[in-house]
């Protein structure tokens, strides 16, 4: 056999074998949460508070927890962050303010996620005075989402087609017009996907919200009140040397990643479906 | 309806000369490229005018100067005048957006808008100031019909433009531009990327459409521009080389130039 | 209206650079922040077992995606069944959108009693006799294998989405050139794909790194955090990120140590900031040109 026909057979074995190898990562990795977290996972678990140091009770205020700080987080960082992706889009050439402000969201963009939580511990909790709270951690996380949504938002705007600019302006569109009327329309979907996307991420991280939106257990009663969050249970609660607190822990790893996979995956159908009159 | 408010600041021109366009020493430019040459022609009042040449020759150049549109290429430069009935298009003050609106523009390829059909056709009369729900469906109809596309959509309305074929989309195209109440209409090359049936269906609109529109149409096909025009115009390498009815262009032809293309000598 | 939410966005960013580093510059413990010795008690803050924790682990890190990172990615872009693309591409990147803690629970549950019942033993017993690499000295499976496993696992779809788009972006007459000369398709991948995509592969590889240096959670629950340098993969070790995570609330009270959590801080931003922006211009470059 010619050497190349060896070299090719052995390439088509190492591939299939690493392919392999990274989807048993993945299917090892998932099966053992699901195990784990099916187990554990009962109607108190979601419903009640915890009580006793994470041995009894449920996980009620990291969920709600979760759910307020990722979402004020979001709300944060889209207000923001979709009219910056817009202005960078559009203006990039013409703007030296729109090149600074997109080379800064690149920046931010690979920014380690402790750093975020040592910006936020700084300047909102110390700084600002809110001290360790549901709004300092909101904000964190917001500048961590921020980059995200900027991206794509300009990425998608980029990618509307000089053809569908050039309709509406032949029709006597302002530049403005065009704008908000036509390229926002064209984008939408991708921008929306984008803040779904954003808050998944959210959601998952940890280390910014270590020390800024501290914890809690129970549910934030105000902005500034601390509050608890999913991925910080897991991780205090897998700490602890009760397996009480273990299956709890596994419990939070479950619902955390069933909630963000499936946040994950269901953006992907909703974009094919909001693209529905986006002209291709 | 819509009214042309926004022209009143231009200066008039008197001028004994008669006809919806009239391009006096039209040059553009893009960079040190001289694109088009001097051109100065009298398009007539509904008419349908073919301007054709070989390709590259700068038709859609010379077809976006007349609305304005050349001016969205990096680096485009224009001089001359440009007068729709009377006003300079190009002098200073000039608001850009109502030039458009009253020089309407179809594309070579169908570009609808991401909408659906309705809000295509409603998009123009919209940001014009018309909000009314029922003044904007009787436009709708009226120029749906117009554009001989009404009974093939008028049940699905709400469906995306995208979801129409390539002939209906250009269709839709035409009944979008007229929609805003042109009196010029541009079309580049508006049946190139259209198959025989629907092409034949846009010509016979053409045909329809200048009993009230003064119709611009630029094609590489002379066939076309035969069955079509009213009106020709000969461009070449920037240059308008000769232009007349299309009567006389095509039977008896004067340039020389003219006549080896008409003989089909070059593409 | 919106470019004032933009210049919002260039202020963040510049306070986040800019606090870090007058912070830094501050400190006054410059010299020392290479040494070994990290006794804060002392006032001693030599930041040196930290950069060798967080190097230890991304290397580890790096050697297992690197290759299996590529090969999967060749997979994908040249050999798949097209019926096989999609799913597994999905698959890929359900990897991805795997939150870190989970990461760290599962390498802290599973990972690291797999180190110190079964990898450890057998290694240390066999190769750990040879090299000092491989040498068992603390057995308790925090170590730099496990957290470098875990690691490698969460970099890998990095590190495949970016190989495979760029393969995929070679234009197919290249291949069909090399193909009609004869050649296997491993053989064109070879000389013509690979050559073509390897400026993009090599920013995948650094954003990566940039990943696997970042990595806070993941590491936190399973290196270790024992402050020494460590010389073994068994050893544990201490990044930095990890460093300012244990600390950070503490530095509130002690100036100086405040310093050198914000001058690790720094090192980290510095780090993953430039390689960060040289990988993302070559990727923009090529989008450009291809």
């Amino acid at each position: 056999m010619r050497r190349a026909m060896l070299e090719e057979m052995l390439i088509r074995l190492l591939m299939a074998l690493a392919t392999v190898v990274v989807l048993g990562f993945l299917l090892v990795i998932l099966v053992d949460i699901a195990r784990r977290g099916v187990s554990a996972l009962s109607l108190s678990m979601l419903l009640e508070l915890p009580r006793n140091a994470g041995r009894e009770g449920g996980l009620l205020n990291a969920i709600v927890g979760s759910l307020y700080i990722s979402s004020l987080a979001t709300l944060f960082s889209a207000s923001v962050g979709i009219p910056a992706g817009l202005y960078i889009a559009e203006f990039e050439g013409k703007s030296r303010i729109a090149r600074a402000a997109g080379f800064a969201a690149e920046v931010l963009s690979g920014v380690p996620s402790i750093i975020f939580g040592v910006y936020g511990f700084i300047i909102f909790v110390i700084m600002l005075n809110m001290g360790v709270s549901l709004l300092a951690g909101a904000l964190t996380l917001a500048c961590l989402e921020l980059p995200i949504i900027i991206k794509v938002t300009e990425e998608t705007v980029k990618l509307v087609p000089s053809r569908v600019k050039e309709a509406a302006l032949s029709l006597g569109a302002t530049r403005w017009e065009v704008l908000s009327k036509v390229t926002v329309r064209q984008a939408a979907p991708g921008i929306a996907t984008a803040v779904l996307l954003a808050f998944a991420r959210g959601a998952g991280e940890a280390a910014p919200l270590m020390f800024t939106s501290g914890y809690s257990n129970f549910v934030p009663s105000s902005l500034l009140s601390p509050a608890a969050n999913l991925p910080l249970a897991v991780y205090y609660l897998i700490m602890m040397p009760f397996p009480e607190a273990h299956i709890r822990a596994f419990a939070a790893a479950f619902i955390l990643t069933v909630m963000v996979l499936s946040i994950n995956w269901g953006s992907r159908m909703l974009f094919k479906r909001w693209s529905r009159y986006v002209v291709k | 309806m819509l009214s042309s408010k926004r022209l009143t600041t231009l200066q008039p021109l008197q001028s004994s000369i008669r006809g919806k366009l009239v391009v006096e020493n039209l040059n553009v430019y893009f960079g040190r490229l001289h694109a088009l040459k001097n051109i100065s022609i009298v398009i007539p009042d509904r008419q349908v005018t073919a301007i054709i040449g070989p390709s590259g020759c700068g038709k859609t150049t010379f077809l976006r100067s007349l609305n304005r549109m050349i001016e969205l290429i990096e680096g485009a430069r224009v001089t001359g005048k440009v007068f729709l009935d009377g006003f300079n298009i190009y002098s200073s003050g000039v608001d850009v957006s109502d030039v458009r609106r009253r020089v309407g523009m179809v594309f070579q390829k169908p570009n609808p808008l991401p909408m659906s059909i309705y809000d295509n056709i409603a998009f123009g009369p919209r940001i014009h100031g018309i909000r009314y729900r029922k003044v904007l469906d009787k436009l709708v109809e009226e120029f749906l019909k117009a554009a001989e596309l009404w009974d093939e959509v008028k049940d699905r309305l709400k469906d995306p433009a995208t979801s129409l074929s390539g002939g209906q989309q250009q269709r839709l195209c035409i009944a979008r531009a007229l929609a805003v109440n042109p009196e010029v209409l541009l079309m580049d090359e508006p049946t190139a990327s259209l198959d025989p049936i629907s092409s034949m269906k846009v010509e016979s609109l053409i045909r329809e459409l200048k009993r009230k529109y003064t119709i611009i149409v630029v094609t590489h096909n002379l066939q076309q521009a035969m069955r079509i025009a009213d009106y020709v115009a000969f461009l070449f390498m920037g240059e308008l080389i000769e232009h007349g009815s299309a009567d006389e262009f095509f039977s008896s032809p004067r340039k020389p130039k003219t006549i080896e293309y008409l003989r089909g000598a070059f593409s | 209206m919106a470019s004032i939410s933009s210049i919002f966005v260039v202020s963040t960013i510049a306070a986040l650079l800019l606090y870090n580093f007058m912070k830094f510059c501050e400190q006054g413990f410059l010299p020392s922040i290479l040494s070994d010795v990290w006794l804060p008690s002392k006032g001693e803050y030599g930041l040196l077992p930290f950069i060798a924790g967080t190097l230890w682990i991304t290397a580890v890190a790096m050697t297992i995606s690197l290759p299996l990172g590529f090969l999967t990615a060749i997979f994908m872009a040249e050999y798949i069944p097209r019926r096989l693309y999609s799913p597994i591409k999905s698959l890929i990147e359900l990897l991805a959108g795997i939150p870190s803690v989970v990461y760290g629970m599962w390498g802290l549950i599973v990972l690291v009693p797999l180190v110190r019942d079964h990898l450890a033993p057998l290694i240390g017993s066999s190769l750990g006799k040879i090299l000092p690499l491989f040498r068992v000295n603390v057995n308790t499976g925090f170590s730099i294998l496990a957290a470098g496993i875990v690691l490698s696992i969460m970099v890998l779809p990095i590190m495949i989405s970016v190989s495979e788009e760029v393969m995929r972006a070679v234009p197919m007459e290249y291949r069909e050139a090399a193909l009609a000369l004869g050649a296997t398709r491993w053989q064109t991948i070879k000389t013509v794909v690979l050559r073509l995509a390897s400026p993009g592969i090599f920013a995948g590889i650094i954003l990566s790194f940039c990943r696997a240096f970042g990595e806070t959670m993941a590491v936190l629950m399973i290196a270790g955090n024992v402050v020494t340098i460590p010389s073994s993969l068994f050893d544990p070790a201490y990044p930095l990120t990890a460093l300012i995570a244990n600390h950070l609330p503490e530095m509130i009270s002690i100036p100086s140590y405040a310093y050198a959590l914000l001058t690790a801080g720094f090192v980290l931003f510095i780090i993953t900031f430039s390689f960060n922006v040289i990988a993302r211009l070559v990727i923009r470059r090529l989008k450009r040109v291809g």
